[in-house]
């Protein structure tokens, strides 16, 4: 195409993907107009370089328990998950309770709450320090519960994320709320403990763009393990695990314990 | 397992315990099983299955000592399942139905002792001689005189009927040699006619299937080769221009984009003709009538010249492996469908995967948007992808289920899932969809200033007429169907007083077809309005844009009062709309169709469509602001495509033919017309598909302002890319219809998906061509003239 520009014209270039909506040009001089609104505020990017990958703490105690739980929650799935086929709603239900105390001990124990000090968990005690990463404050409890409750209330937003994924939307309410209540409690619930409600924290994981560690691994390998555990359910193979959220629910947890196991050791500090 | 097993092998003895001596006890599967639990298949292993009969009277015998343990396998000693039918008739003493082909167990018929021949013998001659006689009225039936060479059907017969003995028979007859002949005839019989029935003409379908593939890889390389020159096209700094220019005024064109179409066309028509005529000179010599391998051979030359033209092109070179996540996600979009045909629960359950697939891209771009910078932006890709989403989901409510998704899915498209009318809650969608679709299509032109020139005249008035319109066909076509005038005079008449029923009955009566008549002359109009009235529309219409012309005052912050010798008063001109020229007005050809499309839809489906328009726009929003250029990133087409084939599901169509709406072909017409009424069961069935492949060029034009170059060439890319995803579709079912022919569900699954998706790749073809390339060009030429861009 021998284009011919028009030396009107030739004052306002607009390109695709730029914001300007309206262009104008001046007849008699040059006028710069309309073109100027793509004025960026940036706010995640400035953060985004603070923001640190998550230390387990380096008490005997946390170094324990970050490798006894994530087995724990192994063995209690293997464990319930004959029970869970044959009627996952009871089963999932009365799990909660138990898998919220694990994450609970867990956040306690291993994880820096959200306001405390990175560096305080970081640092190895000098030989002769007394040891004060064990110990767990009023205020640590206090955050534990604010996180519980964001979790709480994050709950709803993963149920409906799973009905628009194509979940059942009038029948098996309770299922694909309880998966819900799983995820949430699994991926989120220790990151609502680390990062409170900061919000340039989770711009960075809602981008994806925190670093790799054992919160962050846990929420990419659950999200994932979740989406892959959707790709069984069609087949005819008549299994009773096909049944709605089984395999859900099973991608979460070993998305979940992956991703944290993964996401502590070999990738930690890795960014996407 | 075991467990059931010894569930089962109690249950069977105490049966076989319970019955008495008139009973017949027959246990059998109706399929096999292989070692990896795999069945239906068309291994030995899933097609066989155990027989076991068992009479409490002595009945049954062997013929054989070493028959008197059963076989380890059903490898050994097999009996076909049409066999059955003449056994069971016997034993129950019925004559056998008359198209058995079938021959009597030996088991059965041959005495407790095995020794039985005579009887083995009759029951064997009786099943042969109804085969032979529905041989017989097949063979004159079609015309055909049977063959009579020695070993042929006809001449085993007549030597199995030499063996019979005539008058009195003498002791110790050979009747065991007169049922082996009788058994012969049958097996000859059988044989024939398993060669009729399954004949695969594999070398055809192994052309056929090569063919599909290099047309995919030669689109590839357009697509891949296509993505180079645009990241040059993309770029308007001065200095090319300048450079441009000056190679013009030399003489030279720089126009390498467009030249690489004409040749590439021009090589596909030139390589065609010598495999063409090839081809049909050869079938013509052979005189095998194979003619139609000669468009075979055409189309394999004329791709193979196309590869050539493509890789004669300067610095061509295929990279296979996207290099973007975007690029990944429309790859693993394609090609995890594409593989998910290969199983019937996958091709089964596309409409829900594609669901997920969808929903899949907005999470994504959601997640992407928490990487912008700038934070309107930011909100607003939130907010589009969300939508894109929501809209999806809410579409999925629609559903026409096929028989294989029951009892897992609710048909809603239809009043109930026996019928085929709309419930009359249904004939409020079109309605809504009258209601609010037009200030959507405004609300995204409004932010660029498109909503100009024609625009709010046609989307306004005349595009929201034409819905309104369609909503009342439906309306019309309702109560005619469920005659809702007679049962209303006739309730009125049972409220009213006698006298004001009396003279209600005296009205003279609506003649017959009153209703008929008014819907099928609404529907022509609207056809009428939207195709004819709306193509010429199209051709002629300005850009939608305003040109305001506004006078600055001198005032100290003018920069102009500074400068000697400028006017007091400075007019300024703002073209409005500018930024969208060309999307908004190309925006007026898809809004055309789509109120034709949604006419031919039912309420139900059109009101899907609006939602898949609703969500297209907002598709469009989602790439302009994640800034993902057409020209090097094929997210957009793939998604588009997508969307087009979910909208088929949505619009209550299954891929299975009993889903095809033939009572679209009578919308605008009392009987059937030819062409028109396949053009109208095509637009009935493919509205998705077509909707999506008008849409494509938007992906391109979109927020695209004058300035942009080389849209045709980019457009041409972008719909390569989209009509790649159909045909990597179409050649995955192909190949896998072809690989499971023996498959238990081809029938039913796999060649209903391949014959869907080999006709939606026709129709994307055609449609692309004619009303997308052409439209752009229309588009672009009205832009330009009134930029005064020469073409």
């Amino acid at each position: 195409m021998p284009l011919v520009d028009p030396v009107t014209m030739s004052s306002s270039a607009i390109v695709k993907g730029a914001v300007a909506q309206s262009a104008s040009t001046t007849k008699a001089t040059s006028g710069s107009q309309g073109t100027d609104s793509t004025t960026t505020t940036a706010g995640a990017s400035s953060s985004l370089a603070t923001l640190r990958p998550v230390h387990i703490k380096q008490t005997p105690a946390a170094q324990t328990v970050r490798h006894a739980l994530p087995a724990a929650l192994t063995a209690l799935y293997l464990l319930r998950f004959d029970a869970l086929v044959a009627d996952p709603v009871p089963v999932m239900r009365n799990a909660l309770p138990v898998v919220a105390a694990l994450q609970m001990t867990y956040a306690l124990l291993c994880l820096p709450a959200a306001g405390e000090p990175a560096s305080k968990s970081n640092r190895k005690p000098r030989p002769g320090e007394k040891k004060k990463g064990g110990d767990i404050g009023s205020s640590t409890i206090i955050t534990a519960l604010l996180a519980s409750v964001l979790t709480f209330v994050a709950t709803p937003f993963l149920y409906f994320a799973m009905v628009l994924f194509g979940a059942p939307f009038l029948t098996h309410g309770s299922h694909t709320f309880l998966c819900a209540a799983h995820l949430a409690l699994l991926t989120l619930f220790p990151l609502f403990y680390v990062h409170g409600v900061d919000t340039a924290a989770w711009a960075a994981i809602g981008g994806f763009r925190a670093p790799l560690d054992e919160t962050f691994g846990g929420l990419v390998g659950g999200l994932v393990g979740a989406w892959l555990g959707a790709v069984p359910i069609p087949l005819d193979w008549d299994r009773e695990w096909q049944k709605w959220p089984v395999t859900i629910l099973c991608g979460v947890y070993g998305g979940y314990l992956l991703g944290r196991v993964l996401g502590g050791t070999l990738f930690w500090g890795k960014r996407f | 397992m075991a467990k059931k097993l010894q569930q089962m092998n109690t249950f069977i003895k105490d049966l076989a315990s319970n019955i008495d001596d008139d009973t017949l006890l027959i246990v059998m599967g109706d399929h096999g099983m292989d070692s990896k639990g795999d069945h239906g298949g068309e291994s030995e292993d899933e097609v066989e299955a155990a027989l076991w009969m068992y009479s409490p009277k002595p009945v049954f015998g062997r013929t054989k000592p070493e028959y008197v343990t059963p076989p380890a396998t059903a490898k050994t000693r097999p009996v076909n399942q049409i066999d059955l039918v003449p056994t069971l008739a016997l034993l129950m003493g019925i004559p056998i139905p008359y198209n058995n082909l079938g021959h009597p167990i030996e088991e059965a018929f041959v005495g407790p002792r095995g020794t039985a021949w005579d009887n083995l013998a009759a029951a064997e001659r009786m099943a042969a001689a109804g085969i032979k006689r529905y041989q017989t009225s097949y063979f004159s039936a079609r015309g055909i005189e049977q063959a009579t060479t020695p070993g042929s059907p006809a001449d085993l017969w007549d030597k199995a009927e030499a063996l019979v003995p005539k008058g009195k028979v003498k002791k110790g007859h050979s009747w065991e040699s007169v049922f082996s002949a009788y058994a012969e005839y049958q097996k000859e019989t059988l044989d024939y006619s398993k060669s009729l029935w399954a004949r695969f003409d594999v070398k055809s379908m192994i052309i056929g299937i090569s063919i599909m593939a290099s047309g995919v890889i030669a689109l590839l390389v357009y697509i891949n080769k296509r993505s180079e020159d645009d990241d040059v096209l993309v770029i308007e700094d001065s200095e090319l221009e300048n450079a441009e220019k000056s190679l013009e005024l030399q003489g030279i064109t720089a126009d390498e984009g467009q030249n690489l179409e004409k040749r590439l066309v021009r090589a596909a028509m030139l390589g065609a003709l010598p495999g063409f005529f090839g081809g049909l000179l050869q079938s013509y010599l052979s005189g095998n009538g194979d003619w139609y391998r000669g468009s075979a051979i055409g189309a394999f030359t004329s791709v193979a010249t196309v590869l050539v033209a493509l890789y004669d092109a300067e610095g061509s070179y295929f990279n296979v492996l996207p290099t973007t996540l975007w690029g990944w996600m429309a790859v693993v979009f394609t090609i995890s469908q594409s593989i998910g045909f290969a199983s019937n629960s996958y091709t089964i359950w596309e409409d829900s995967i594609q669901l997920f697939l969808m929903t899949t891209f907005g999470l994504v771009t959601a997640v992407s948007a928490f990487r912008m910078e700038s934070l309107p932006d930011r909100y607003m890709t939130i907010y589009h992808s969300i939508l894109f989403v929501l809209l999806g989901r809410l579409a999925s409510f629609s559903k026409l289920c096929r028989e294989e998704q029951m009892p897992y899915c609710t048909s809603t498209y239809y009043a109930s899932a026996t019928s085929s009318t709309s419930a009359p809650w249904q004939l409020a969608i079109p309605f809504i969809a009258v209601m609010i679709l037009p200030s959507i299509i405004k609300a995204y032109l409004a932010p660029s200033k498109s909503y100009e020139g024609l625009a709010p005249t046609w989307i306004g008035y005349v595009f929201r007429a034409g819905l309104f319109f369609s909503a009342i066909y439906w309306v019309l076509d309702a109560a005619d169907n469920g005659q809702w005038l007679s049962s209303l005079s006739s309730s009125l008449s049972s409220y009213l007083p006698s006298s004001a029923s009396d003279a209600l009955s005296s009205l003279p009566p609506l003649p017959d077809k009153a209703l008929k008549t008014l819907s099928v002359y609404t529907a022509q109009m609207i056809l009428g309005l939207a195709l004819v009235a709306g193509s010429t529309a199209f051709v002629w219409a300005p850009p939608c844009i305003s040109i305001v012309t506004t006078t600055l005052r001198n005032s100290p912050n003018n920069p102009l009062a500074a400068i000697p010798g400028a006017a007091e008063q400075t007019a300024q001109v703002t073209v409005l709309g500018y930024g969208n020229a060309h999307g908004a007005r190309y925006l007026l050809l898809p809004l055309n169709f789509f109120v034709a499309l949604f006419l031919v839809s039912k309420p139900m489906g059109a009101g899907a469509l609006a939602l898949t328009l609703w969500q297209s726009l907002s598709l469009l929003e989602i790439l302009d602001l994640l800034n993902l250029p057409i020209g090097s990133n094929p997210i957009g087409p793939v998604m588009l495509a997508l969307l087009g084939q979910n909208a088929f599901f949505k619009t209550g169509h299954q891929a299975v033919l009993s889903s095809i709406q033939w009572d679209s072909a009578f919308i605008p017409l009392y009987s059937i017309k030819y062409p028109w009424s396949p053009l109208l069961v095509i637009l009935n069935t493919f509205a998705g598909q077509i909707l999506a492949t008008i849409l494509v060029p938007m992906l391109v034009l979109w927020k695209s302002g004058p300035k942009r170059r080389g849209l045709l060439g980019s457009v041409s890319r972008a719909l390569a890319v989209f009509v790649a995803f159909y045909a990597t579709e179409a050649l995955a079912t192909m190949m896998w219809a072809g690989h499971l022919r023996r498959h238990l569900m081809l029938y039913r699954v796999f060649s209903p998906r391949f014959m869907t998706a080999a006709v939606t790749l026709l129709v994307v073809d055609v449609v692309a061509v004619v009303v997308g390339l052409a439209g752009v060009r229309v588009n672009v030429m009205s832009v330009a003239e009134v930029f005064g861009w020469a073409d």
